[in-house]
């Protein structure tokens, strides 16, 4: 699954620690979705959303023609 | 739960699970030494019996680092325990046959050496992630 977590987070400033910190995650975690490694859990993607105050679908998102 | 810095957290734990492993491997060949080697005593019972704290000390490692880590942490131990797992089984399975083309029988803590170092790269490769 497609993400603009990166895009999102320079747009705040933060660095994937604070992220992190501010998720109550690892930063291992925020790489390995921003690297598109791990697919995070509903919980966690709608706190990624909350963080951000944005809707899920538009921080998360699937390739066109993907169904992944 | 407070949440635990993912790299701090795996730095611990391999550094316990680390020095444990070692320990395992010097009480397996203490333990192999002593059952080959001694006669039957209180030395040799020791011995033998070693390996199983450093053993236990390992899996007890690796549940409190499952039990500390998030979602993506647990779900990297579990693909680690399952590959360890999944070797340990190919490898005892392979040597049973070996075995009986007339290669020596060996005790089942010989096949179980083989699954640690499976866990333990796949959690160092876990340590070294970085962005891309």
């Amino acid at each position: 699954m497609k993400n603009n977590l990166p895009a999102l987070r320079a747009e705040h400033g933060w660095t994937q620690a604070e992220l992190a910190a501010r998720l109550g995650v690892s930063r291992q975690t925020i790489i390995a979705i921003e690297t598109e490694r791990y697919d995070p859990s509903l919980p966690l993607a709608f706190a990624i959303a909350d963080v951000f105050k944005r809707p899920v679908e538009a921080i998360f998102f699937r390739e066109r023609g993907s169904r992944k | 739960m407070e949440p635990v810095e993912f790299r701090l957290l795996l730095r611990f734990w391999l550094r316990q699970f680390g020095w444990w492993f070692f320990a395992y491997l010097l009480a397996y060949a203490a333990a192999m030494w002593a059952l080959l080697s001694l006669e039957a005593g209180p030395l040799r019972t020791v011995l033998v019996l070693s390996p199983i704290t450093p053993g236990l000390a390992m899996v007890f490692a690796t549940v409190v680092a499952y039990r500390r880590g998030d979602e993506f942490v647990q779900r990297e131990i579990l693909i680690a325990t399952a590959m360890a797992a999944l070797v340990t089984a190919v490898w005892t399975l392979v040597y049973a046959y070996v075995e009986a083309l007339g290669f020596p029988h060996v005790n089942v803590g010989f096949v179980h050496t083989f699954g640690w170092p499976v866990f333990l790269w796949r959690m160092v490769r876990l340590m070294r992630l970085r962005e891309e």
